[in-house]
């Protein structure tokens, strides 16, 4: 076999990146080889550091950093202890967790499905199973401290809807109150463009002003 | 660029990439097909709800040469059934419609008649008077409307009519042959599912009228299993005669 050469190998490990094809990872290339070889070598260390070091918490599967070899860690919200840990707030994958956590808003806990119950692919739940086994451990322990809530911030289509129904039939016989987040028109959006569905959902989920 | 312009219904959607989702159709004028909605996983896409399952829609594709994959430029929604969508029964059973279809059907053959069975399956399902007796009809319909109706008054080794030998305590169902069969008839080898008068009864009436007004039927719990069983056992010794077919050729 002969050897590819190590600029197109840089290409195409570049072009396994999200949104990434042949033109812009060649761009992403050419802009490493110009780079000063400290910043190349962060950069390399960076991704290294983060599959070394990043897992999922044992509490909410969320990104944490651990020591090198260690199996488990507990994430940074978990751990704090001004959070309110009466309310758990669930969200399919760790970006929304960020976003959430950006505005600063929120104070309970979270827990990350990585995925949704997809009733229509053929593996339903399998992908999930694990974290929804995880959030209902959580819950029987936190009968003992009262957990008051748990929301669904899950997506509007039909696979948030099916795992929003699921973890709802779950978890209500605990006596837990069971929220889900609105729906509706995006902020910063025109009205007039809102498909019916959209629509309807935002007029089912209007409150008092 | 053909254009492709048709009403259909959203059978599934699957995630595609960062951005984008693939979406099967069942269209009015094209049977099955599948495009990719361009930029549907953005938080403001052009498509909102247009593409989630069971939304029947006017849809426009474009169709490339040389790409098996259409691209789908323009979906409305012409009726949403979002509260199909909304609680855990009509997901379940609009899910077990899709699947049937999706297993019997080809891609890219026109059938008008499962469209319009489709949708008065999820219109049923919306109502909800017997979601379960809906899916049970959308089953023995589908097979009937796929070109395998099985004779229901004949025997399909001798032609006797079974009202010769409904006396006899065996009645059975062949799979391979697609209709009953008398004790005269069956083979060691075949397949025959046991079958009770009140089931035969029943699917023999179903196969004089619509889908429409079998739904006026309230068959007993007890005989909708029987029934669904003996739709589900033929059910897959039918796709699996399209596997075998799909493969050899
Ligand atoms: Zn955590
Ligand atoms: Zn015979």
């Amino acid at each position: 076999m002969e050897k590819k050469g190590v600029f197109n190998t840089l290409i195409e490990q570049l072009m396994a990146l999200p949104g990434v094809g042949k033109k812009t990872a060649e761009r992403y290339a050419f802009f490493i080889l110009k780079m000063p070889e400290e910043q190349a070598r962060t950069i390399a260390t960076a991704i290294t550091d983060a599959k070394d070091k990043l897992r999922h918490c044992k509490i909410c599967n969320n990104m944490t950093e651990a020591e090198v070899g260690t199996p488990t860690a507990v994430c940074k919200i978990c751990a704090n202890g001004a959070r309110d840990p009466q309310k758990i707030l669930v969200v399919e994958e760790a970006n929304t967790l960020y976003a959430i956590e950006k505005s600063g808003e929120y104070k309970g806990l979270y827990h990350v499905l990585h995925g949704t119950y997809s009733p229509l692919s053929d593996n339903g739940h399998e992908g999930t199973s694990a974290s929804i086994n995880g959030l209902m451990e959580r819950i029987k322990q936190g009968m003992s401290f009262g957990i008051s809530e748990v929301i669904l911030a899950v997506s509007p289509n039909i696979d948030g809807e099916a795992t929003a129904l699921y973890l709802t039939r779950m978890i209500k016989p605990f006596g837990v109150k069971v929220t889900r987040i609105a729906c509706g028109i995006p902020a910063g959006s025109d009205i007039e463009y809102a498909d019916e569905v959209t629509l309807i959902k935002s007029l089912e989920g209007r409150r008092d002003v | 660029m053909p254009l492709l312009s048709t009403e259909a219904i959203v059978l599934s959607s699957l995630r595609l990439g960062e951005e984008d989702k693939l979406i099967t159709f069942f269209s009015l004028t094209r049977g099955k097909i599948v495009g990719v909605a361009k930029g549907a996983r953005r938080f403001k896409n052009r498509f909102g709800a247009s593409l989630e399952p069971f939304t029947h829609c006017h849809l426009v594709l474009f169709e490339k040469p040389n790409n098996k994959l259409a691209r789908i430029s323009q979906a409305d929604i012409l009726y949403s059934f979002r509260k199909l969508r909304e609680s855990w029964e009509p997901i379940e059973r609009g899910t077990e419609m899709v699947r049937l279809l999706l297993r019997i059907t080809p891609e890219e053959q026109p059938h008008p008649g499962l469209y319009y069975l489709l949708k008065e399956g999820l219109t049923f399902l919306e109502t909800g008077v017997n979601r379960y007796l809906s899916v049970i009809l959308f089953t023995a319909y589908l097979i009937a409307e796929s070109g395998y109706q099985p004779r229901w008054d004949h025997c399909v080794g001798c032609n006797r009519s079974v009202t010769e030998t409904a006396a006899a305590p065996s009645r059975f169902f062949s799979c391979k042959d697609g209709g009953l069969i008398c004790p005269r008839c069956t083979t060691s080898e075949a397949q025959c599912i046991s079958i009770s008068l009140g089931a035969l009864t029943f699917l023999q009436t179903l196969s004089k009228i619509d889908f429409r007004s079998a739904h006026q039927y309230s068959p007993s719990l007890l005989l909708l299993r029987e029934i669904e069983t003996l739709l589900k056992d033929y059910m897959a010794y039918i796709i699996g005669c399209h596997h075998l077919l799909n493969a050899s050729s």
